[in-house]
């Protein structure tokens, strides 16, 4: 059973009560929440996800919550609670639902040390992955958002989460953040995808979220091979180009880019010198999105 | 560049070095170094490799010429010119980051 097989009331009423539990790739998540108005864009958004069976395991115990006291009604905010612990200050109500999101990142990154989790996005054709590990404003979800609509299996956008035993890449498939001029920017590439209504004045600017394809979300559960790393950058009016970069700096890249490198000290090390070793790195700089998705194409034919 | 020959250079003492485990990855530009203690990952040429284990090797102190004629040892070809000024410039990058100790004679 997948979510869409529920009704928007059968959907809210789960969130009311008991609990909407979902599987995300290797993670399982119960999210609970009264905010009635999210409901239509989190069914769109998490429409394809697996509904789980109530004895199976739960990862993480997710609640958004009304404000406390006036903070209800006066200035309505919403709470982010995870297993009953509040772990950031409250946000505006309207950011309900890219708290979650933002949330189940953070749960993922503080609480998975069994895996190396980059903070990358992660896109796959057939069972080669490529990953792009690059800080925020690269244009990293913009480049991940274009290639999905394009052809690409979303793995994940924001966090890519390498397997320690077999340096696989498990994939999320959870909706894409996007962000300021990349919403527009996506609308009209991909006019198909479905992205929510933007929320603006998030401390990330403007924010919409795009949800992963039907196809993405299916396959989640085949394991990816890492085979590319690739560090976007967007630069306005730049020409297409591709640059391979040395291991030495890729190995540096990617280790500012794992959120639990030092947590794992040596597993990270050397989980961190497996992922390089397998790779080819490149350094990559673009502005015109059809440009940029040829490029990949072209060392991906196979696909 | 002004070459320090005065100084005189040797590994830290087991004492005072970290208690954690150091590994390295062999990668184009050379090596990564990573300290298990201080969770510290630096990337470092072949020069600055060979430097850190001339002097991790024993507990004599060693002067940039000592040095210079190890490399010239090892690479017989070398300039000796251009190698002084490339391994004083590595030991200065590597006293700089507390990989090597110095001092005066």
């Amino acid at each position: 059973m997948i979510v869409s097989n529920l009704t928007l009331s059968e959907l809210q009423s789960r969130l009311l009560g008991e609990g909407l539990t979902i599987a995300s790739g290797p993670f399982n998540f119960r999210l609970q929440s009264g905010f009635s108005d999210i409901v239509p864009d989190l069914a769109r958004l998490y429409a394809h996800h697996p509904l789980i069976t109530d004895d199976a395991f739960i990862d993480f115990h997710v609640a958004i919550e009304a404000g406390r006291g006036l903070r209800r009604w006066l200035g309505a905010q919403a709470r982010f609670v995870v297993d009953g612990v509040e772990p950031f200050t409250p946000l505006p109500q309207a950011q309900a639902l890219p708290m979650i999101e933002w949330g189940l990142n953070w749960c993922i990154s503080a609480y998975s040390q069994h895996v190396l989790v980059l903070h990358a996005a992660a896109v796959a054709r057939g069972n080669r992955a490529l990953i792009m590990p690059a800080p925020p404003g690269s244009g990293k979800s913009t480049l991940c958002a274009a290639l999905v609509n394009r052809g690409w299996r979303l793995l994940s956008d924001e966090l890519t989460i390498i397997r320690l035993d077999t340096g696989e890449i498990s994939g999320l498939a959870r909706p894409v953040n996007l962000k300021n001029a990349s919403i527009n920017v996506i609308r009209h590439f991909a006019p198909e995808a479905f992205l929510t209504k933007p929320v603006r004045d998030t401390v990330k600017g403007t924010v919409a979220l795009m949800a992963p394809s039907a196809q993405s979300v299916r396959d989640v559960g085949q394991a990816a091979q890492p085979y590319w790393v690739v560090l976007p950058h967007y630069r306005a009016g730049a020409s297409t180009a591709l640059v391979p970069m040395q291991t030495g700096a890729a190995f540096l890249q990617i280790a500012e880019n794992a959120m639990n490198y030092h947590v794992l000290g040596i597993r990270g090390f050397d989980a961190v010198g497996q992922l390089v070793d397998r790779c080819r790195h490149f350094n990559f700089e673009y502005s015109d999105l059809e440009e940029a998705i040829a490029q990949f194409d072209l060392f991906a034919p196979e696909g | 560049m002004m070459i320090c020959s005065g100084l005189q250079y040797f590994a830290i003492p087991r004492n005072l070095a970290s208690s954690g485990t150091i590994v390295w990855k062999e990668v184009d530009e050379g090596w990564i170094r990573y300290d298990s203690n201080s969770g510290s990952t630096q990337l470092l040429t072949p020069l600055a490799r060979f430097v850190i284990d001339l002097l991790d090797a024993n507990t004599r102190m060693h002067s940039l010429a000592d040095i210079v004629d190890a490399v010239l040892d090892a690479e017989p070809n070398a300039n000796r010119k251009e190698c002084e000024i490339e391994v004083d410039t590595v030991l200065k990058i590597l006293s700089s980051h507390q990989l090597i100790q110095k001092d005066q004679p």
